[in-house]
């Protein structure tokens, strides 16, 4: 039996690390195998916990495995399962530990959506610059719209959600429903005419559509739905498919709502707040105007306070008093001035009855008078034969008299 | 519409309020305030009662 000949000599041979070293290094200076774009069906899609994504990308005949980092894989804006046509942009590497060539996804889109993307980059960016999108063009919504626009599709979701919300929250407005296609190469076209007819007539408008795959809602990305939004001259809320959809028409609305319900729920109040003003309005005004009629009762109750009869007899009692003490007064001084008066009477008295003929008399003088009353002071005064009377202390005696002598000098 | 809208009532109602907060009133415009603002009041009941959400549909092209 012959012994198999090694091939050569064994320090010749390659390592392993070597082959795939220049297998490594053929593939990634490989000019086509840089930033390359395949496109073919996922499979075995892998999504460790990592955040790594794992899958193959096949067609009829071949498959190659493939790998999205972290970050490319939170970019990747549809779901990854098994089935999905795409078309990837990566590069290709090998895996020296497992020998593994990969293609390393940088970029992932569902299929024909490559264009779309394309597509979508460049009206945005074209639109953005020229200003279209500034926040400084957006319009603030009115507190109470009376009349809503609603731009939507008559056959679609959207529009029964939105009536339905706003039938609940809001029933004070008027919904004009302008129909209009919301997807397909006449859908841009039909939007913008649907915004021409209610424009002027609606304080605010919605444009609606309900949930669909990235072509569905392909004709919100259109440049003339953007520039219909953007030149319709009332506030635009726009609300296409769920909450992760983005379309160039959400860039161009003044607001955008994730839902078609949720731009019902923004558009107006809720009727709920509003009884709630009014029931607030209700009770600030009774307060205020009890408030008000209470600060003017104050206000005539102080007034009154000032007027009370009590203060007037007050005065009047004081009045009373300085009257009495006047009189009190008035009366000390009087019998103050009839005492003096008695005083000087009886001095005056006593002064008289001191200068008195009644007091001579008394000593035993007597007083002469004549028939006719007349003092007899002088013999001159009366003769013989004439009556006289003799006035004494206790009495008088009357007498005639008999004989003058006159006095010799 | 002539008629007043609930939406006017409310804020003319909201700025009658704010004007007898305001306090500097005399005693009858006070009270003529107050019964203003009971009459718009009565205007925010009518209108919330007979609210119903109208639907116009426009035709398309």
């Amino acid at each position: 039996m012959e012994t198999l000949e090694p091939l050569g000599v064994a320090q010749d041979a390659l390592t392993v690390s070597e082959l795939v070293g220049i297998l490594r290094s053929a593939v990634t200076r490989h000019p086509a195998l840089a930033d390359v774009l395949v496109r073919g069906e996922v499979g075995n899609v892998s999504r460790p916990p990592s955040g790594v994504a794992y899958f193959t990308l096949k067609d009829a005949a071949a498959q190659v495995p493939c790998i999205l980092f972290r970050t490319a894989a939170a970019a990747v804006r549809f779901e990854l399962r098994d089935g999905v046509e795409v078309v990837a942009r990566g590069d290709v590497d090998v895996f020296p530990a497992r020998g593994l060539v990969q293609l390393v996804v940088r970029e992932l889109s569902p299929i024909g959506h490559g264009a779309f993307w394309l597509s979508f980059e460049q009206v945005r960016d074209r639109l953005a610059a020229e200003g279209l999108f500034d926040a400084g063009r957006k319009r603030p919504l009115p507190r109470f719209p009376r009349r809503i626009g609603l731009v939507t599709s008559e056959a679609g979701a959207a529009m029964h959600d939105v009536l339905a919300v706003l039938g609940r929250r809001y029933p004070l407005a008027e919904v004009l429903v302008s129909p209009c296609l919301v997807q397909g190469d006449d859908a841009p076209a039909s939007i913008a005419a649907a915004f021409g007819r209610i424009a002027g007539r609606v304080d605010v408008a919605i444009l609606a559509r309900g949930g669909g795959s990235l072509e569905d809602l392909w004709a919100f990305n259109d440049e003339r739905v953007a520039r219909a939004v953007v030149a319709f001259p009332a506030p635009v809320i726009c609300a296409v498919g769920h909450e992760t959809d983005v379309t160039i028409a959400d860039f161009a609305a003044d607001v955008r709502a994730p839902t078609p319900s949720a731009a019902a729920g923004i558009v107006a109040p809720d009727i709920g707040e509003l009884r709630d003003r009014v029931a607030n309005a209700r009770a600030a005004l009774d307060l205020r105007i009890h408030e008000s009629m209470e600060s003017w009762r104050e206000a005539i109750a102080s007034l009154a306070g000032r007027l009370r009869p009590e203060v007037l007899a007050e005065r009047i009692e004081a009045a009373r008093g300085r009257l009495d003490a006047a009189g009190a007064s008035l009366e000390r001084e009087g019998r103050r001035r009839v005492a003096d008066a008695r005083t000087r009477l009886a001095a005056t008295t006593a002064r008289l009855e001191a200068v008195s003929p009644l007091a001579t008399i008394a000593r035993g003088f007597a007083v002469v008078t004549r028939e006719d009353g007349a003092l007899v002071a002088s013999v001159s005064a009366a003769g013989p034969g004439d009556e006289i009377t003799v006035h004494v202390s206790d009495g008088a005696l009357d007498a005639v008299v008999e004989e003058r002598r006159r006095k010799e000098a | 519409m002539t008629e007043t809208t609930f939406e006017e009532a409310l804020e003319a109602l909201e700025s009658k309020v704010e004007a007898l907060s305001a306090g500097h009133l005399s005693l009858a415009d006070a009270l003529r305030t107050y019964e203003e603002g009971v009459a718009l009041l009565r205007v925010c009941g009518e209108r919330l009662e007979e609210a119903e959400l109208r639907v116009t549909r426009l035709s398309g092209d």
